[in-house]
């Protein structure tokens, strides 16, 4: 359960980790029980102001995806509420594809890439 | 009379000299890590070279602070005793534990451990950034925590009910004094689980997760050590015991109070046991 951030994209860090653990959720990797890593902590891993991710945990009790238990921490609920689809990850690939034809990368180096960061992950 | 005076100050300059000279040398030899000492808090005998100088330089640092700590601690208590008492004492007694060499020794390794915790793992630059959304590993001796959290609320409320009593303030402050020891500890136990962790490689991830445990480990033992050395003061000072016929248990209970606080600082030590040696893998 790794979430990654690119502080050079165009959406804000705060959107992206909020989609990624929306992921996560809606795929069942995190399940109904689980707890979110405490504010501090994930904020110190991931080099953010802890306002930042109060924000995404507030954005994703909105959502009804996690809950706030006190000092327990944030639980996650029942993830079909979450707004993600499989097209994401076809819009991923199609972003990857967009970007070796521009670098000239053909499929086995673009196929070499992809595995390496199944590897990494 | 001028004599004497100048020969005491002379007296007073060897001393400081001599153990300036001690803190150099206990600092740099105390520092000093074996490939013994790696084998140990790596639990392998032979960890690879990378992985072997992280543990040097992890290991190193943590004798380093708490060496220093523990000695300035030390001076802090000796300046004390001879400015207030014109003596020096280690273990309870008639003095406050300000001029105790093992209170404040123990309270300046604490704090020398928190120092030495207090890094953040350096990362190379890059404009992506990891984590996992696995929970921090907790301490490793929470059974150690516990047992200390309740010694020192019981200090607390020991120390409360002969102030209460009318039996003086000075348990009391001895009890304030070992919460301080406390939540310097619980403070070095966040900073041990909370500090940021690498993700992207399993080795990594086990050399990080062997340091957190041994640090761990050690700061509860120098807690439950700070908490019975704090009940150990609190129960020198109840009042009317000494001359009763409980005065025997009394002795008795400094005496085992003294002696599990060395043992636990023995333990909570940043090297291997004497008669540890590495098991072939």
């Amino acid at each position: 359960m790794i979430v990654h951030l690119d502080t050079r994209s165009p959406v804000p860090v705060f959107e992206q980790l909020r989609t990624q653990i929306e992921r996560l959720i809606a795929s069942g990797q995190l399940r109904p029980g689980t707890k979110l890593p405490p504010i501090r902590h994930l904020a110190t891993d991931l080099g953010l102001a802890r306002a930042t991710v109060n924000k995404v945990y507030d954005a994703l009790a909105r959502d009804g995806l996690v809950e706030t238990a006190g000092r327990h921490g944030t639980i996650v609920l029942d993830g079909s509420k979450a707004n993600t689809t499989a097209t994401d990850l076809s819009a991923a690939a199609d972003t990857m594809v967009v970007i070796a034809h521009q670098l000239g990368i053909g499929p086995a180096a673009a196929h070499q890439a992809l595995d390496e960061a199944l590897n990494r992950l | 009379m001028t004599i004497g005076a100048g020969m005491g100050a002379l007296a007073a300059l060897l001393a400081l000299g001599i153990f300036l000279a001690a803190v150099i040398s206990l600092t740099v030899r105390g520092a000093q890590v074996t490939s013994r000492d790696v084998a140990w808090i790596a639990g392998a005998p032979e960890p690879s070279p990378a992985e072997a100088d992280v543990y040097s330089r992890y290991l190193q640092r943590h004798r380093t602070h708490r060496v220093v700590g523990g000695l300035l601690g030390a001076l802090f208590a000796i300046s004390v005793g001879t400015a207030w008492y014109g003596s020096v004492r280690i273990g309870v007694g008639s003095h406050s534990p300000l001029a105790d060499v093992l209170f404040c020794g123990l309270g300046g390794v604490l704090v020398g451990a928190l120092s030495a915790e207090s890094f953040r793992l350096s990362e190379p630059p890059s404009t992506t950034v990891s984590a996992s959304l696995a929970e921090h590993a907790g301490a490793s001796r929470p059974d150690l925590i516990w047992v200390a959290r309740g010694i020192s609320v019981a200090s607390l409320l020991g120390g409360g009910l002969i102030a209460a009593t009318g039996h003086g303030l000075a348990p009391l402050c001895i009890a304030i004094g070992g919460l301080i020891a406390t939540l310097v500890a619980e403070a070095t136990q966040s900073a041990i689980s909370g500090r940021r962790r690498p993700i992207l490689s399993s080795r990594a991830q086990v050399v990080d997760l062997q340091m957190r445990s041994f640090a761990s480990t050690s700061v509860a033992l120098l807690q439950l050590a700070s908490a019975v050395l704090t009940a150990t003061w609190i129960v020198s000072r109840v009042p009317g015991v000494d001359t009763g016929p409980l005065a025997p248990i009394q002795v008795f209970v400094e005496i085992a109070g003294l002696a599990i606080t060395v043992v636990l600082l023995h333990r909570a030590s940043p090297r291997p046991p004497r008669k540890w040696i590495a098991e072939p893998s």
